[in-house]
């Protein structure tokens, strides 16, 4: 749960290492997220866990690896806004087929907002 | 067409009335159809029937003012006379007014809406209609159930699933002679692994008590509201379980009987 039971929205849980560089995975299982964090705060910000929009994911693959691109942006000690980038994270990579409900409007770039902390 | 009903009042101000009323039924049917169709799915079942009564209200309130104007009825005339009339009326219909009231607040408040379960003074069972005067509800039992409105908003109301996610306890107790810290390990590392459990708030569970007949292993699960039922009965069921299958026992109640050796 992030965020209070109130208010807050239930989350798929997911521990990740975290890495410089593109690492090696086991392609059928794992795939990679590059996270591109920008702290337009005035002070530093420490994050522990990321939360993101489930909806209008870009998955890219190639033969060797499966990948997503993100952006956040923090805002302030406690909160940031996320996103999935529709470009791919190598050269050469194929975009996988996006699926969209009919009653959803197609939003070009849905964000989620981090407001209960980082 | 020109016969003469009553005062001023012809045949064709009767038919007049009639198509009005017929036609304001059909319109105001038509709108709350495209209403449900729009939004069903998108907006609550509250708001959809909220939405709903209001549409036709106002038609038929237009209908019925348009009405008896037609028909010669003078509102004004009406209400001058009717101010004694209201009083009684008034005393008369305490309850209900009270009841319509406290439904307005009902919708304004939003403590209960429709389709959740709730438990309102002892009674438990899924909100199906909230109506000005009244609250239908069906039991879990599948009996159906009408509370008066003014009894729920003074009532205390337990709404299981106006939260995202609640917690649920169970209480487990184990033999002393068997190992309590490796049952806790065992447990806890189900939790992690069950796909449902909360990672946040994360599972407690720990020794709560040195019982009479056993150690008593609390295990606090937080769940998704809509998935904490299932939760509960599995986990329940995958402790037993498990524990067993590591030679661990749920004893009886017990008493251990001494006796002097007068000897």
């Amino acid at each position: 749960l992030y965020g209070n039971p109130r208010s807050g929205v239930i989350c798929r849980y997911h521990k990740s290492d975290v890495f410089l560089s593109l690492p090696d995975t086991d392609y059928l299982t794992e795939g990679i997220m590059r996270v591109n964090i920008e702290n337009d705060a005035d002070e530093w910000a420490n994050i522990t866990k990321l939360v993101f929009d489930a909806y209008n994911v870009h998955i890219y693959y190639t033969e060797k690896r499966v990948s997503l691109d993100a952006s956040v942006k923090i805002s302030g000690p406690m909160t940031a806004e996320t996103t999935f980038l529709n470009k791919p994270v190598e050269k050469n990579s194929t975009a996988s087929i996006e699926l969209y409900t009919a009653q959803k409007i197609v939003s070009l770039n849905p964000h989620f907002y981090m407001e209960e902390g980082l | 067409m020109g016969t003469t009903i009553y005062g001023d009042v012809i045949l064709k101000d009767i038919l007049v009335s009639v198509f009005i009323l017929l036609i304001s039924l059909l319109i105001s049917k038509l709108i709350v159809f495209k209403v449900r169709r729009l939004f069903g799915g998108k907006v609550g079942k509250t708001n959809i029937a909220l939405i709903s009564k209001g549409v036709f209200a106002f038609f038929i309130g237009t209908a019925i003012v348009s009405i008896l104007s037609i028909l010669g009825i003078n509102l004004s005339g009406l209400l001058v006379a009717g101010g004694v009339t209201g009083i009684v009326i008034g005393f008369a219909s305490q309850k209900v007014v009270g009841n319509m009231i406290a439904g307005i607040f009902l919708l304004l408040e939003r403590p209960i809406e429709i389709g959740s379960p709730v438990e309102i003074d002892g009674k438990t069972g899924v909100v199906e209609e909230i109506s000005l005067v009244s609250t239908k509800m069906r039991t879990f039992e599948g009996l159906a159930l009408r509370v008066p409105n003014d009894k729920i908003v003074n009532a205390d109301i337990k709404n299981f699933t106006a939260n995202k996610a609640r917690r649920f306890e169970h209480k487990i107790g184990i033999r002393y002679s068997d190992d309590a810290k490796k049952a806790v390990e065992l447990i806890s590392d189900l939790l992690d692994k069950h796909p449902l459990v909360l990672k946040n708030p994360a599972p407690q569970v720990f020794i709560n008590d040195l019982g009479d007949s056993s150690v008593d292993i609390i295990v606090r699960i937080w769940g998704p509201t809509t998935e904490w039922f299932n939760i509960k009965t599995e986990t329940l069921w995958e402790i037993k379980c498990l524990l067993e299958a590591n030679g661990m026992e749920i004893p009886f109640p017990q008493r251990v009987m001494w006796s002097v050796d007068k000897t």
